[in-house]
């Protein structure tokens, strides 16, 4: 169906249900008359709720200003937990039939209580994975894991099986697998794709089917391959760094690319972060989910996972050479404390190994937007 | 309108005993590498036993950054971590204490002159976390260990969340058990890890003799604050502030069972004389949220000038070993976890609304402050919703205000003071209904 399109044409429709982010669940709800979970950023199992039958949707931050969530969540918290708090306030969830919390951040765990009082008749759920990575953890991730399944299993009425979660796995993988493809693809030919294209193939498998998305991408990927060579490559070589849990605005990734930077490569949750590592496919399958959880944070480090056997920062410095990166660009949720916890770190590992970075501490209001423009297009002259 | 006289709180005399104890503590902190004591840096709530009983000295970061605020000496560290390109929205414990980490890692810059308690910290031989409902509280401790070039051994215990899943409530349920049993594991894997550290085998003998202390000072603070249910309060919350010391960082400190038991009995002295903590008691008054060290004082004359007793709160009635009689000192690891498991950061929002309603009747609340701390979100992620709620189902007014722990910059005191009186204002207006 997608093979007849041109790739703006498959662009377009990405765009589209990237920004209207629960509209194609809706429509999957009225046609199969399953059940669907909202998973509240950041880390959760989605492979485990699909072996379920359900549709797991990431929940996503709203561009909107928050206004109806003022009430019940403060303003000194970060955007996505505020957005998501502001969209259950709203009654823009109300078509969710539950939702999975995590406790890897306070804020997340404030939020989902918050939504959970919202949504009274939503299955509350929560998966339990323990920070850290010592010789105990593999195994109490898998306990989280049964944890979450037995919980699963009594909400959607429905037993596990190894099989369904192995089978969900592959269809995950592939989707991983096909998302890195278009990364490599941009890695190498930038200007190929822009910052908001690849943000609408991220943020658009994290809430429709993974089948549906896999199709588009198998239709857009030989489209692009086609492609690549036409494309005049020049600007700054851009890194995009941080981000976590919500999307970067649209609107800020273009101010990078007016500012004269192509963007390279990124570690945004909305990014590379997203896809970085397939499951394996030849263990117990929640063994496995368990293990990828502390592989993927070695690959791509997070500041949530509190593992000291990972180094986030040297991982961006390697990232800028891998990737031939001039510059790193991070950009920082106002109140993310796990980020405002490892930014003097970044700011001293790039400073040692002669990296220019800007750091861009951005509120959910984008309230100073020229300002960043104007940050922006000086930290880029710089390069020129 | 509500008339502001000024009036003092009367806070309990044998608070003072407290002191001499802090200063022992941090006598013996300070000089521990001199006498050959391993330092260990903790985040969290209590669980210094754990190392007393190897004979190390322990850091509570909370702890230390109260100390050094409560000195008026806490500029200089947040300005150094803040120079260093930490952000001043994170905790300000968090803050205070890196700053002092670093002026004893980096040396103190030519452009600070800190006082001389922000430059005492020892540097830690290893670091243990054990921080229930707060994810703050592990990524301080990394950046710690960061902050001393990733050559310190840490140890983190991971107090999972008890969100009251199935029907888990309070002490019951599927999802506790499963809880206390996860944490009594890593207690044991934590005890080896201190065999290690210190290098001789864990001195069971002596936790076990630390832990009944810890049971007996948890029981009468328990008790002396039970008896403020009385109208009106011969104690407040405000002393039960001052008195956290001997429950938190002091946990098992000799001479802790003579100070607490002092307490209780000037606290059942003054219950048999009549005497209160606010001399015409009118109002009683819940304070919610994490206490502001550098307002203490101020705020306990604020209430006692609109005959307001602030007579209990989330922060001292629901955490520092509220639940002693779990502790058995022959076996305690499970009734530590219980109480670390149970504490008033690591519950559920539906748990914690069970709780504050049943804080709310014993002590006969008639409205409740909620303090946002501002870099203490784990603390305020529930307070619009508790706000709501224990208005609709119990009809309490609130009040609220932006503050913090040990960062006052983030202080509005004519906020603070308009917020306050508008809720005497409110109270008083449904006592004169009736």
């Amino acid at each position: 169906m997608y093979q007849n399109l041109s790739t703006d044409e498959i662009l377009n429709k990405l765009a589209q249900i990237a920004a209207d982010p629960y509209e194609r669940a809706k429509e999957w709800k009225m046609e199969t008359g399953s059940k669907i979970i909202g998973c509240y950023i950041m880390h959760f199992p989605e492979e485990l709720l699909h072996a379920a039958g359900v549709l797991p949707i990431v929940l996503q931050v709203k561009e909107e200003p928050i206004t109806t969530g003022h009430a019940y969540y403060p303003a000194y918290f970060c955007g996505p937990t505020r957005s998501i708090v502001d969209q259950a306030a709203k009654g823009e969830l109300d078509f969710l039939d539950g939702f999975v919390g995590g406790d890897y951040c306070i804020q997340a765990v404030g939020g989902a209580e918050v939504v959970g009082n919202l949504l009274p008749k939503v299955n509350n759920m929560f998966f339990r994975l323990p920070v850290g990575n010592q010789p105990w953890t593999h195994g109490d991730i898998v306990q989280g894991l049964k944890e979450l399944k037995r919980d699963i299993e009594r909400f959607a009425d429905k037993e596990i099986s190894d099989e369904d979660i192995l089978e969900s796995i592959r269809i995950y993988n592939k989707n991983r697998g096909l998302i890195r493809e278009v990364y490599e693809l941009k890695s190498i030919h930038p200007s190929l794709l822009t910052s908001s294209d690849m943000l609408s193939i991220i943020k658009s498998s994290m809430v429709m089917p993974k089948e549906e998305h896999n199709e588009i991408l198998e239709s857009l990927l030989p489209k692009l391959q086609a492609k690549k060579d036409s494309i005049k490559e020049e600007g700054v070589r851009v890194f995009l760094s941080g981000s976590f849990c919500g999307a970067p605005k649209n609107e800020l990734l273009e101010l990078v690319e007016q500012s004269g930077a192509v963007v390279v490569g990124d570690d945004l949750f909305h990014g590379y972060r997203y896809i970085s590592d397939n499951i394996a496919e030849d263990r117990e399958p929640l063994a496995a989910i368990a293990a990828h959880y502390i592989d993927k944070n070695t690959n791509v480090p997070c500041p949530t996972r509190c593992d000291p056997k990972t180094d986030w920062p040297q991982y961006l410095v390697d990232s800028m050479r891998k990737y031939k990166a001039d510059q790193l660009v991070i950009v920082m949720a106002q109140f993310c404390e796990p980020h405002m916890f490892f930014y003097p770190d970044i700011k001293d590992a790039m400073q040692a190994a002669g990296i220019p970075h800007l750091l861009l501490e951005i509120s959910h209001e984008l309230d100073s937007i020229e300002t960043i423009k104007t940050r922006l297009e000086a930290f880029v002259e710089m390069a020129v | 309108m509500a008339v502001q006289e000024a009036k003092r709180a009367n806070r309990l005399k044998s608070g003072k005993l407290v002191n001499k104890l802090v200063n022992e503590y941090w006598e013996d902190l300070i000089n521990a590498k001199k006498t050959g004591k391993k330092v260990v840096y903790t985040t969290g709530l209590p669980i210094g036993p754990f190392m007393a009983a190897q004979d190390m000295a322990w850091i509570h970061g909370e702890g230390y950054g109260a100390r050094v605020a409560a000195r008026h000496e806490e500029k200089e560290p947040q300005t150094f971590a803040e120079n260093k390109g930490f952000n001043r929205e994170l905790c300000s414990y968090a803050r205070t204490q890196m700053g002092c980490a670093m002026f004893a890692e980096l040396g103190v810059p030519d452009d600070l002159n800190p006082g001389p308690i922000a430059t005492e910290i020892p540097a830690p031989d290893a670091i243990v976390t054990c921080y229930p409902g707060c994810s703050t509280g592990p990524q301080w401790d990394w950046a710690i260990e960061r902050v001393f070039g990733k050559k310190i051994p840490w140890f983190n215990v991971v107090i999972p969340y008890h969100m009251g899943r199935n029907g888990s409530t309070y002490m019951k349920g599927e999802e506790f058990e499963e809880n206390v049993k996860y944490v009594v594991r890593q207690f044991e894997d934590l005890i080896k890890f201190l065999e290690v550290v210190s290098g001789k085998p864990y001195n069971w003998d002596k936790f076990q003799e630390l832990m009944g202390v810890t049971k007996k000072v948890g029981q009468l603070r328990m008790e002396a604050m039970e008896l403020c249910k009385a109208k009106p309060a011969p104690a407040s919350f405000f002393d039960w502030s001052i008195q956290i010391a001997p429950v938190n960082y002091l946990t098992a400190w000799p001479g802790t069972i003579e100070a607490m038991q002092a307490v209780k009995d000037e606290v059942q002295e003054r219950l048999d004389n009549g005497i209160s903590a606010v001399p015409k008691e009118k109002y009683r008054i819940f304070w919610e949220g994490i206490m502001n060290w550098n307002k203490l004082g101020w705020m306990a004359d604020k209430f006692a000038s609109y005959d307001a007793t602030v007579v209990a709160g989330r922060y001292t009635h629901m955490a520092f070993w509220h639940e002693p009689d779990t502790i058995d000192p022959e076996h305690p690891l499970r009734g530590i976890a219980i109480n670390h498991l149970e504490c008033q950061l690591n519950l559920g929002y539906p748990i914690t609304e069970e709780r504050m309603m049943t804080l709310s009747k014993d002590y006969s609340i008639d409205g409740i402050v909620f303090h946002g701390a501002r870099t203490c979100r784990s603390f305020s992620r529930s307070h619009f919703l508790l706000a709501e709620n224990l208005n609709k189902k119990m009809g309490i007014q609130s009040t609220s205000f932006e503050g913090d722990m040990v960062d006052d910059s983030f202080y509005k005191e004519e906020l603070v003071n308009t917020r306050i009186e508008a809720l005497i204002e409110s109270l008083e207006a449904q006592k004169s209904r009736g």
